[in-house]
């Protein structure tokens, strides 16, 4: 006579094992209900916003012969597809027969088969939804803005419908921690932190951004500063990814308090790899971009005497002024479209592509200084071909 | 067949002669010998084969079939005497006036005999999908694959104990089988009058839910086996044994398990296809070479973790949907943005060269040339094989000096194709130059 044993593992609100032991399949002629053992440990591995993978090991009283185990839950989402149990035990001592999902139920019934009486340690992993972490970084820099410490927060949000007792919490880019969160609970847990990150102050002024006449616009326009940092063993960091996430960064002040200065989303930065943290305007450096002189010269006629293509020779003049006290670098882009090359070009510059002229501009307290660019811009379409006046990507 | 709301019934009118009612046998249909479903997953169509033994009496008999709160398309229905075939003939089958849902088959034999008879049918409800799960291991090298089939009777009848084969394949359907099954009169009407309203088939089904469920018995302990047999254009996947599918259950069966499949982690950059990003590919050949290649692979989704240590600790790395996959064929899975691997195209220098005039001294033509440069960086803790496309918007180019470790492949006229491995924690650079002709300058 076969023997059919069912097991129920009731998720939510209620979380419990009915055991059933029954000596035939159609009859419950002696039925016993057994408590379910206490989770041993349950793992959340928070990975994917959409889905948030938790294993349970759970050891579980097994009958010889067949048993059933019904796995049920209700006010949690739960990918049924998802779900799968692994017994922690050679496959030819618990062998899984069949998996059922029952009508109109957040439900499914495994039917085991054990060669023996057994007490076994199985892991049931599921996908759940309405668990996910976001991560959060607070960065205080030094008075000189030359090193920052930086706290990086993971923010555990539950409202899975579930309560965890001592979970094991792991992220991909850190190692893992053990905490209870409930249901409806979030919280904030410090899981990095790290003193003197040596970074460089950047003012970055672009041509394709901001206005070139500043005095004209009748408004004080700010050039965009930041901190840029490095995830490297020489930065003191280097050894595990950092995070994306809202970044939020404090000065510390002459009375050894701090202020806000500014906040920016810090990019995903992986080991070896920079970033730029932009935390607000300088309205302290000037920058005004006047073009001085265009020329048209080697033009080329139809027979109409109509010019078809010809060259440009333009003179820009860039003027810069730093009203602080202090020295800075400027990084200054500018932008020339087509085909061309220098004729005179006054301070060293980097081609970030084709089109992109990089300066690093040293610029010492109050000073100012004068950037002159005298460049020719060739084979300009006047009318075939003029979409070719400017490059594509 | 357990009979709640499907009923079938054998109601065996014998004849001393054809034209005298001197003797009527009025008997219920005996059990059934055996059922077959065959569900196909391109439509909701599953083909019942219902198979049992007849007693029929010499003259004309009448089986009465009914299917009231069923998903049956009634002209479907087929019965098929299979012995003795030379006894016993299937005269006609009509669908009676005034009663709905029911098919009375009129066969008349020459002597009374046992016969073989298989009713097949098709109906709505009964579905399947397939679903994967891969555990890559420790180093990304290799694979366990499961492939599941998730079977679910949404039908409005209990299937106990049927053969389940499920068809891999795409059929063309004219009609479909709900719509057929929620007629009114089988064969609709001359359009003489309104129809009738349709019969609501959710308020049935829920109905139909209320049975309590229960589990097949199991008489092996071993999990079901699914044979596999190719079949013309089609695939079956046949379950071991027999199956009970209750209405409003689904079950889920292993359908294959292959371990240790090997598979490459690459990592693609396209911009047509994935915008300004890089996604991680996880492709492996459903071929015996690596441990599958016994039947094509049906489309499903397929859900990547990966290994973490030996007791059973796993991380998600990614799911994707797979389209149906033959024999042979490459797969490859998007698992998703890399964080750790950027890939950054741009243009380095500008030119035109070779203007070309016509003879009016307008500009007809030229040569643009562009310096590309590809900038690669790994920042994981594994080496990495990059794959980079670009598509070109004019197909009328010549690509030269290319520079940078890898391999390069013209894929078609205006794609092109670079691979490269790189070490963990590098960057490299690939160059090369695209000249393109414009305008008269394509027909130098």
């Amino acid at each position: 006579m076969a023997v059919i044993n069912k097991t129920t593992l009731y998720r939510s609100i209620l979380l419990g094992l009915i055991f059933w032991a029954m000596a035939a399949p159609q009859l419950f002629a002696r039925t016993s209900l057994v408590a379910l053992p206490q989770r041993e440990q349950v793992i959340i591995r928070l990975a994917d916003s959409n889905a948030t993978l938790v294993q349970e090991k759970r050891m579980l009283t097994l009958k010889k012969g067949v048993n059933q185990i019904d796995f049920s839950w209700q006010n949690v989402s739960i990918d049924p597809l998802s779900i799968t149990l692994n017994p922690l035990c050679p496959p030819d001592q618990i062998r899984l027969l069949s998996v059922s999902y029952p009508p109109n139920k957040d439900a499914l019934v495994w039917e085991l088969y054990s060669s023996k009486n057994v007490e076994q340690d199985v892991i049931i992993s599921y996908l759940l939804r309405g668990i996910d972490n976001l991560i959060t970084h607070e960065a205080v820099v030094d008075t000189k803005e030359q090193h920052l410490n930086l706290n990086s927060f993971l923010i555990l949000r539950n409202f899975s419908g579930e309560n965890f007792v001592q979970a094991q919490i792991h992220l991909d880019t850190a190692p893992g921690f053990d905490t209870s969160v409930s249901n409806l609970e979030t919280k904030r847990i410090l899981y990095f932190e790290k003193q003197n990150i040596p970074i460089t102050k950047v003012y970055t002024w672009d041509a394709a951004k901001l206005p070139h006449d500043p005095e004209k616009t009748g408004k004080s326009i700010g050039i965009p500063r930041g901190y840029e940092i490095k995830n490297t063993l020489k930065s003191g960091l280097g050894t595990q990814d950092l995070p994306p996430g809202k970044t939020r960064v404090f000065q510390v002040d002459s009375h050894d308090t701090t202020i806000f200065s500014g906040e920016d989303k810090l990019a995903y930065l992986p080991v070896g790899d920079k970033t730029l943290l932009q935390t607000g305007d300088s309205r302290d450096i000037l920058v005004t971009k006047r073009t001085m002189e265009t020329r048209q010269i080697n033009p080329r006629k139809n027979t109409q005497g109509k010019t078809q293509v010809h060259d440009q020779i333009l003179k820009v003049q860039f003027k810069i002024e730093n009203f602080k006290d202090s020295p800075l670098t400027l990084c200054l882009i500018d932008h020339i479209q087509g085909e061309w090359e220098p004729i005179s070009i006054d301070l060293p510059y980097t081609r970030k592509d084709h089109k992109t002229l990089v300066f690093k501009i040293p610029l010492g307290a109050k000073e100012k200084k004068t950037l002159n660019l005298e460049y020719k811009v060739m084979n300009i379409f006047v009318k075939n071909f003029r979409q070719f006046n400017r490059v594509s990507d | 067949m357990k009979i709640k709301t499907f009923l079938l019934l054998m109601l065996i009118i014998g004849f001393l002669s054809t034209t005298a009612w001197a003797r009527i046998n009025l008997t219920t249909l005996s059990g059934q010998d055996s059922v077959q479903t065959t569900i196909y997953n391109s439509a909701d169509l599953t083909l019942v084969r219902d198979s049992r033994t007849l007693n029929l009496a010499k003259g004309m008999n009448q089986i009465q079939f009914s299917w009231a709160n069923t998903r049956i398309d009634p002209t479907s229905l087929s019965l098929s005497i299979k012995t003795p075939a030379k006894l016993a003939t299937i005269v006609e089958m009509n669908y009676p006036p005034h009663t709905k849902d029911l098919g009375v088959w009129q066969i008349l034999a020459q002597q009374p005999c046992q016969a073989k008879i298989d009713i097949t049918y098709f109906t709505a409800g009964l579905t399947w999908k397939s679903f994967y799960m891969a555990q890559l291991s420790k180093d990304g090298t290799h694979m366990d694959l499961k492939g599941y089939v998730r079977v679910e009777n949404h039908s409005g009848e209990d299937y106990p104990h049927s053969q389940t084969r499920l068809v891999v394949g795409k059929i063309n359907i004219l009609d479909e089988i709900a719509e057929l099954a929620a007629r009114s009169n089988p064969y609709g009407t001359p359009n003489l009058f309104p129809s009738a309203p349709s019969p609501d088939w959710a308020k049935g089904v829920r109905t139909l839910n209320m049975a309590a469920p229960a589990m097949e018995k199991t008489n092996g302990r071993l999990p079901r086996k699914i044979i596999k047999q190719g079949l013309s254009e089609y695939f079956l996947y046949t379950i071991q044994g027999t199956q009970t599918i209750k209405n409003g259950w689904a079950k889920r069966l292993l359908s294959f398990e292959a371990q240790e499949v090997p598979v490459q982690n690459k990592y693609s950059y396209e911009f047509e296809r994935f915008g300004n990003q890089v996604v991680q590919m996880l492709t492996f050949k459903n071929n015996k070479e690596n441990k599958l290649g016994l039947t094509p692979l049906p489309g499903g989704q397929i859900k990547v973790f990966k290994k973490l240590d030996d007791t059973g600790g796993l991380s998600f790395i990614g799911s994707d949907k797979s389209q149906y996959i033959p024999l042979g064929k490459k797969v490859e899975l998007n698992l998703g943005q890399s964080q750790e691997i950027k890939i950054i195209p741009r243009i380095m220098e500008y030119k035109k060269t070779n203007i070309i005039f016509d003879a009016k001294g307008n500009v007809s033509g030229f040569d643009e040339i562009k310096q590309m440069e590809i900038q690669l960086s790994n920042f994981s803790k594994e080496p990495a094989t990059l794959e980079i496309i670009r598509n070109l918007p004019d197909p009328h180019f010549k690509v030269s000096r290319i520079k940078g470790a890898g391999l390069f492949k013209k894929m078609d006229q205006d794609t092109l194709k670079f691979t490269n491995t790189l070490p963990a924690g590098s960057q490299t650079k690939i160059q090369y130059q695209v000249t393109t002709f414009k305008g008269e300058r394509r027909w130098q």
